[in-house]
């Protein structure tokens, strides 16, 4: 390395404390979920595990996980079946305005999700369609279109052409080449799109909060009102129950693919 | 051979897809279905809004009182010129913290770059409450912090480190830090360590090789990191929420106008702005994004 040994230590501290800045508040979550106390508050005193039963004794919570876990299965499949032909076709035609086309579908990344959720809320309204499910799962689809469609075209893109004319050669149809052709080869990114796809709607609330209502309440949502009223390391509970969640899947999914590979396929 | 004719026109450049032929044909018909839902959800939403933040009631009457509103009632533009104040802070303070981070993850190899990377994008993947949360209990009265000052007898009283500004500033830093770092990180990456080698072997301090090197070379990070923090920051909800009490921004105007006082028309309004603002921004990172993909860094 370029440094030297003692500016190499200042680095090496420095470096540590921004890592430590990044981690903190999930590390003292969990650590406070564990806790006896009826508060919550870090050093956490006791130990119990009661906050964890807490959580699935609090109805709303329960309503809350499946109506998200359930939207999100939903917006992964309805984006997918939206991104991946859009993917497809961007990444092997070159459209005059095929740029402009994918900074279009790209757009919902950088404008303000606040703004979407009322305009879905108000649209439904005038509409006379009210809260309905359909526009709360719009809303998640244009949202993680983006996030489909880059890990899709990316993969998709990195695909030799040749694969498909020679099994056009060989005499398959569109069909076959995409089923038994395409589609194995891009799910690498199909998946990673389908995670970040899951994540952004499972912890989505600008949208959620306008478009949910007290039955089709998401998680997000449900925590967001009990922290307005309850300060209890239930949250921190059901946090670490989700971290755990989290881990497990990303474990799980690295045992599959190798997790290098697939932090590149966004690039 | 299974079907002759067939091969010949795949060979003739008639696949399923062909690289360089412009136009549309049998193959774009697969944007259809996307390009029919972005413009009932995405744009036909965008256009209500625009319409009610330009009308009276309903979408009746032409009127540009909402936005005068928003503009000159001494209430509401505080609240718009705040926000824009602390989309600048926040996105100065995660430059600062950020970009030795990224410079860092991008130069380590091995165990300590995978680390590094884990380290930055697994906040990410903890929802925004989560970590708002966790400030909660670190910034609180009895939290944290002031615990261990008052333990460490540095303070008497506790410092008011939550439902205030200063709070959301720094949830906010914490939460927005990893976009900064990724954006940089990515940049650095592309970055020839041999320019950093040979500038010091010709002579340059640290220093100068960080202002005329480096600097420079990941100016296009740099810029893309501030806009995406500085977007989120105008956006944002939970955080300060949580951590701001009372404090108001943009977001929670545009909540508390819809769900509170059903003022439609002005809540438009003050999206429009909001819109306005990120339509601004979203060209300049277009712009970004031509310059990089006609760029070639050495």
């Amino acid at each position: 390395m370029l440094l030297k040994s003692r500016r190499r230590l200042a680095v090496m501290i420095i470096i540590f404390f921004l890592f430590t800045f990044l981690a903190m508040p999930s590390i003292i979550v969990v650590a406070v979920s564990f806790t006896s106390a009826s508060y919550a508050q870090f050093p956490p005193r006791g130990f119990s595990l009661k906050w964890f039963w807490a959580v699935f004794e609090e109805d709303t919570f329960m309503l809350g996980i499946y109506n998200s876990l359930r939207l999100a299965f939903l917006t992964i499949i309805v984006s997918n079946m939206f991104a991946i032909p859009a993917a497809m076709a961007l990444a092997r035609r070159n459209y005059r305005y095929g740029a402009t086309i994918m900074s279009f579908f790209m757009s919902p990344l950088s404008l303000p999700m606040i703004v979407l959720g009322i305009g879905l809320l108000l649209f439904s309204s005038k509409l006379n369609m009210g809260l309905s499910f359909s526009f709360l799962l719009a809303g998640h689809v244009v949202i993680t279109i983006p996030y489909a469609f880059s890990a899709v075209f990316g993969t998709y893109r990195g695909l030799e052409p040749n694969l498909e004319e020679s099994a056009k050669v060989l005499g398959a149809t569109n069909f076959q080449i995409f089923r038994y052709v395409i589609l194995p080869l891009i799910k690498p990114g199909i998946i990673v799109g389908s995670i970040f796809t899951f994540i952004i709607s499972f912890d989505n609330i600008p949208l959620s909060i306008f478009l949910t209502g007290s039955r089709s309440v998401t998680l997000p949502v449900a925590v967001l009102v009990y922290l307005q009223e309850n300060f209890d390391p239930s949250i921190a509970a059901l946090s670490t129950l989700q971290l755990i969640f989290v881990i497990g899947t990303l474990y799980l999914l690295q045992k599959l693919y190798s997790l290098e590979k697939l932090s590149k396929i966004g690039q | 051979m299974q079907n002759p004719e067939r091969s010949v026109r795949a060979v003739l450049g008639m696949s399923l897809f062909s690289t360089k032929r412009p136009g549309f044909d049998k193959s774009s018909m697969l944007l259809l279905p996307i390009f029919l839902f972005f413009s009932i959800f995405f744009v036909a939403p965008f256009i209500v809004i625009f319409l009610l933040s330009v009308s009276k009631e309903g979408i009746v009457g032409w009127t540009l009182d909402n936005y005068g509103r928003a503009i000159f009632n001494i209430y509401y533009s505080e609240i718009l010129v705040k926000t824009v104040f602390l989309g600048v802070i926040v996105t100065v303070l995660t430059l600062i913290l950020g970009f030795p981070c990224a410079y860092f993850a991008a130069r380590a190899k091995g165990f300590l770059k995978s680390f590094s990377l884990v380290m930055v994008i697994s906040p990410l993947l903890v929802s925004v409450i989560i970590r708002s949360y966790g400030w909660m209990i670190i910034l609180g009265r009895n939290g944290l912090i002031n615990k261990s000052l008052i333990w460490l007898g540095l303070i008497d009283n506790p410092l008011k480190l939550m439902y205030n500004w200063t709070g959301i500033v720094i949830g906010l830093t914490q939460v927005l830090l990893p976009f900064m770092i990724l954006s940089i990180y990515s940049v650095i990456e592309n970055i020839n360590i041999n320019l950093e080698e040979v500038a010091e072997t010709l002579g340059a301090s640290r220093f100068q090789v960080f202002r005329t090197v480096i600097f420079p070379l990941s100016m296009d990070g740099i810029a893309s990191g501030c806009i995406i923090v500085f977007m989120l920051t105008l956006g944002n909800f939970v955080t300060v929420l949580l951590l701001g009490g009372n404090t108001i921004v943009i977001p929670i105007l545009i909540y508390q106008q819809v769900l509170n006082i059903m003022n439609f028309n002005f809540a438009s309004a003050i999206g429009m702005i909001l819109l306005g603002t990120s339509l601004i921004f979203l060209y300049f990172q277009i712009k970004l994004l031509k310059r990089k993909e006609t760029r070639y860094v050495a």
